[in-house]
């Protein structure tokens, strides 16, 4: 394999494979370009790092409560399933 | 380590962790229903969302099956993951409410091509630092970008990213390939990081 021209893949085609890249899909030759370019590419860098940011802060909204009235009903919901468990 | 750092050793935890969570909830451990209600509803509302002509539906349809989990709760018995499951019967009712209505589902076609995704720009790298990703206004920024996603992209992001399932769990419950999944939720993410940078900006 040539390691010449580790930035053949353009900024724009590495952006493009992020997800893939993150998900383990694509080809081991395809990712080791990847890893590549990153390697010389500091606004590739940097965009993934914003990427793996907002994947991180997409998850903490699972711990943010929903709209009142839909965890109101919700509990309620609960509470009466609990009830009938319980008699 | 997979893209939401879950750790491939996550599908054994994970079947202890539901073990778990089933026995607090059959000792009515409110506290253990909230937190899986948090983390769930969100995208059972938008997966919902894909069969059913409305909001309030889907809303309902959502509501229904909590009703539904709660009820049949001691047949789940350990078969597969809780998380299956519980979007397997959400997908069900769905899709009953869509057969009742006569209703077709749009497919994700529509939303697979993308004209001009994300791009790097070096210069935003001073917004994306500091404690800014600690504040509430970034996760209300996050849900609102969300809101506005097409609805496929909202569903796989949901799933994947909110709720925290696999991508296998997600192609089954949404009953996409495994490449059009990826596929929505690179363009979903893609314009949340957007959307987050023009908060930053702002």
């Amino acid at each position: 394999m040539s390691t010449a021209g580790a930035k053949d893949l353009a900024c724009q085609e590495v952006v493009e494979l992020l997800t893939d890249f993150l998900e383990g899909a694509l080809d081991r030759e395809t990712g080791a370009q990847i890893e590549q370019h990153l390697v010389l590419c500091p606004d590739c860098t940097e965009y993934l790092r914003q990427f793996r940011l907002t994947i991180g802060a997409t998850g903490r909204i699972s711990e943010t409560a929903l709209p009142d009235h839909v965890e109101a009903e919700l509990l309620q919901t609960f509470r009466r399933w609990r009830r009938g468990q319980r008699s | 380590m997979l893209s939401n750092g879950r750790t491939a050793t996550a599908g054994a935890a994970q079947g202890s962790g539901d073990d778990a969570t089933v026995a607090a909830l059959l000792a009515g451990d409110e506290a253990t229903f909230l937190a899986l209600v948090r983390r769930h509803h969100r995208a059972m509302i938008h997966l919902a969302r894909l069969h059913v002509g409305t909001d309030a539906l889907a809303e309902e349809v959502a509501q229904d099956a909590w009703i539904a989990v709660l009820s049949n709760l001691k047949q789940w018995a350990g078969r597969g993951s809780l998380r299956s499951w519980v979007y397997g019967i959400v997908a069900n009712r769905a899709r009953s409410h869509a057969a009742r209505e006569s209703r077709t589902v749009p497919l994700p076609d529509g939303e697979l091509p993308d004209l001009g995704s994300g791009s790097c720009n070096p210069a935003s790298s001073d917004l994306w630092s500091g404690d800014s990703f600690e504040r509430r206004e970034v996760l209300s920024a996050i849900l609102r970008a969300i809101d506005q996603l097409p609805p496929w992209q909202r569903a796989v992001l949901t799933m994947r990213d909110v709720a925290g399932c696999d991508g296998p769990e997600t192609c089954s419950a949404l009953e996409l390939t495994a490449v059009n999944q990826r596929i929505l939720l690179h363009r979903a993410r893609t314009k949340v990081r957007s959307a987050v940078e023009e908060y930053l900006r702002s």
